[in-house]
């Protein structure tokens, strides 16, 4: 009975982990696709001084975000972050709006698409 | 300095990695049991192979979380232990997952559609039967593939080696040889077990003119209750 206990124990273990971190990664996600959406507004009106604010703010929580993230997923789509990140904080104080867009749009790309990647359905399955 | 400061690191994370990974190994495969690579039914042969590929690549791939090694080999334990316990409880699951023992020699005779459906050919069957000191069928009652992969054979009676039972010979009760110092440290749980003290320790010590239980190597109790020790360094005296 013993051995069948321990399977079930971890098993579940498992299991819920997944859970758990699936849920975490859906949830962080939210939160940090909001914030871009913010910065974006603010870049899109050329609203420098908050943008660089509402950036650093970004990326406060992106670090917190991250030390969690790299346990769970590819280290190279944190890199690929980081790297996007460091490219719009250096739009950002050079006042140049396409550039800053279009890294923006591409760093929300990416934040959206790893719970999806990560999430549990067929397409991810086969 | 020869490596940077970031090698450094990389070789420490490396280093972490791996004693994790091989921690979690021999737990796993600790859990899993004493047979050998010999005994093992397929199935488990091949886990045990998938679970060492699975702790490699994490291991020296510093890019890969280390779960995405972790998680699978938990899984693969988890099936693994459910695998041998409903084979261990249910006669019908234990057939098909461990197989049947093929009888490929029935009375002398050898079975050719066993041994075309098992794909053993015949010097197969032969060298096996050779390794086992029965170079003819004909002393061969049944030769048994056991689902090991292993070849059992049970010879004619007359072909039986003779045993003291034949002889109308009355074996004493056999006992076990109990260990009772290993280099120089005192077994007691040994000593216990076989129904005797530290005080007759001690006495035979004595009586061996051994100063102290430090100097001997290994000393057990052999089945006629007769204390036998080597010194450290020293060839072996019997008593």
């Amino acid at each position: 009975m013993r051995p069948l206990i321990i399977i079930i124990v971890l098993a579940l273990l498992v299991v819920t982990g997944g859970c758990l971190t699936l849920n975490a990664l859906n949830s962080e996600s939210q939160r940090l696709s909001s914030n871009l959406e913010e910065l974006e507004q603010h870049i899109e009106k050329q609203n420098w001084d908050e943008a660089s604010k509402k950036l650093q703010e970004f990326r406060e929580k992106w670090d917190k975000v991250s030390t969690l993230w790299t346990m769970l997923i590819d280290h190279y789509e944190i890199d690929n972050i980081e790297l996007i990140l460091s490219k719009l904080v250096s739009y950002a104080k050079n006042h140049d709006k396409v550039e800053a867009l279009s890294e923006m749009s591409s760093l929300k790309t990416l934040i959206k698409h790893i719970p999806d990647k990560e999430s549990f359905s067929l397409k991810n399955i086969f | 300095m020869i490596l940077s400061k970031a090698e450094v690191y990389l070789l420490i994370i490396v280093f972490v990695r791996t004693l994790i990974l091989y921690i979690v190994i021999v737990i796993v495969l600790r859990l899993m049991g004493k047979r050998q690579i010999g005994q093992l039914q397929p199935s488990e042969l091949v886990v045990a192979l998938v679970i060492a590929d699975l702790a490699a690549v994490p291991m020296s791939n510093v890019g890969i979380p280390l779960l995405n090694g972790i998680i699978p080999i938990i899984t693969l334990f988890i099936m693994e232990e459910l695998l041998s316990y409903t084979s261990l409880k249910s006669e019908k699951a234990r057939g098909v997952i461990c197989g049947k023992p093929s009888i490929l020699i029935e009375r002398g005779v050898i079975m050719e559609e066993e041994l075309r459906r098992t794909r053993y050919n015949l010097n197969d069957l032969l060298e096996q039967l050779r390794l086992k000191n029965f170079p003819n069928i004909e002393d061969i009652d049944y030769a048994i593939l056991e689902t090991s992969g292993q070849l059992s054979v049970i010879p004619k009676p007359e072909n039986n080696p003779v045993t003291l039972k034949d002889m109308y010979m009355q074996p004493k009760m056999q006992k076990l040889p109990v260990t009772v110092i290993i280099d120089g440290k005192i077994n007691l749980d040994n000593l216990h077990k076989a129904g005797l003290g530290s005080d007759w320790l001690e006495n035979e010590l004595k009586e061996n003119k051994i100063k102290s239980p430090d100097t001997v190597f290994f000393a057990y109790i052999n089945p006629e209750n007769k204390f036998v020790y080597q010194l450290k360094g020293k060839p072996s005296k019997y008593r």
